[in-house]
């Protein structure tokens, strides 16, 4: 009887415990969400959030190229900064899936302009990575340019960089 | 009885590292941790960013206080609880056959896939969270002056 008593306590005790541990948890992780630069949103709206499960688009070169002449594009090659420094389309941005948080705002206020991701060829899974990272921060209107660098490289269409 | 504490505190420190472990990867990459949310298919999309802020510091906080030996008794409920949901998480996804990876110790995408090992081993540190749980109750029923009769004795 004393034993069934005791367990009793100790899971009252613990129930509250918990429910303690989990308010505070809850608040370190709103707060620490709100201040952080790659802070998810929390209240997207209806449709928009589905972001996060739906595929990334795909796009193919000629289509890139057709908006690269228009300029109506940011570019986001996910290559290492050594094989960027060595050669990337003009004007792209670097940034690798991970560090997106320096760059967020960046990315932000070129909104209306697509967002192209890019890395080294479609067997590189960075540049869809990058995609689905930008998409769960809010940012909906990214592509990923599955044929990557070489692919761009190789048709002989405008580069930067020090090769 | 100084055998149940040391029991007791092995058991800690296995559950309590490896929640601040998990709480910690989570915590860094808020964005990986919803993408393999997410990949389960079981949560609504409006719920899934919530939870990636909240549950890693959830999971570290759990860690945390099974480590210092704070809270212990909420420390290991909470543990248990989580386990608990990532088995039927897993086991359904299993199920299905989903192709996902974890997303457990690293939020990786291209990360091993799950396996019926991954189940094995949440059942394995369920168990253990449980027995810290039980080890709490069984200790605090014990009453301090049977650790030393002859303190009785004493005036």
């Amino acid at each position: 009887m004393a034993a069934d008593e005791n367990i009793r306590q100790v899971l009252g005790k613990g129930i509250w415990q918990a429910t303690t541990l989990v308010i505070i948890g809850i608040i370190f992780g709103l707060a620490v969400n709100a201040l952080r630069l790659d802070g998810l949103p929390l209240f997207t709206r209806a449709g928009s959030s589905q972001t996060v499960i739906k595929p990334i688009e795909k796009i193919s070169l000629p289509d890139v190229f057709q908006l690269y002449t228009r300029k109506k594009v940011v570019f986001v090659d996910t290559r290492d900064p050594y094989d960027f420094a060595q050669g990337h389309i003009p004007r792209a941005l670097n940034i690798q899936p991970g560090t997106t948080g320096a760059m967020i705002d960046a990315l932000r206020s070129s909104q209306g302009k697509p967002i192209i991701t890019y890395c080294s060829g479609p067997d590189c899974p960075l540049a869809e990575k990058l995609a689905q990272e930008l998409k769960t921060l809010g940012i909906s209107d990214v592509k990923v340019m599955t044929e990557g660098w070489y692919a761009w490289q190789n048709s002989g269409y405008p580069v930067e960089g020090n090769p | 009885m100084s055998q149940m504490k040391a029991i007791s505190l092995v058991a800690r420190l296995l559950i309590g590292v490896t929640f601040l472990y998990a709480g910690i990867v989570h915590i860094a990459d808020p964005s990986g941790f919803a993408q393999a949310i997410a990949a389960y298919r079981i949560l609504p999309a409006w719920a899934i960013n919530p939870l990636a802020v909240s549950m890693p510091w959830v999971e570290a906080l759990t860690g945390l206080s099974l480590v210092g030996g704070r809270k212990t008794s909420g420390a290991s409920l909470l543990a248990s609880l989580m386990l608990t949901v990532f088995a039927a998480a897993l086991t359904a996804s299993l199920m299905r056959g989903l192709d996902i990876s974890c997303g457990c110790f690293t939020t990786a995408p291209e990360a091993e896939k799950i396996t019926w090992w991954y189940l094995l081993r949440d059942i394995a540190l369920l168990t253990v969270s449980i027995a810290i749980f039980s080890l709490e109750a069984y200790l605090s029923s014990s009453p301090p002056e049977s650790q030393d009769p002859a303190t009785k004795l004493k005036p």
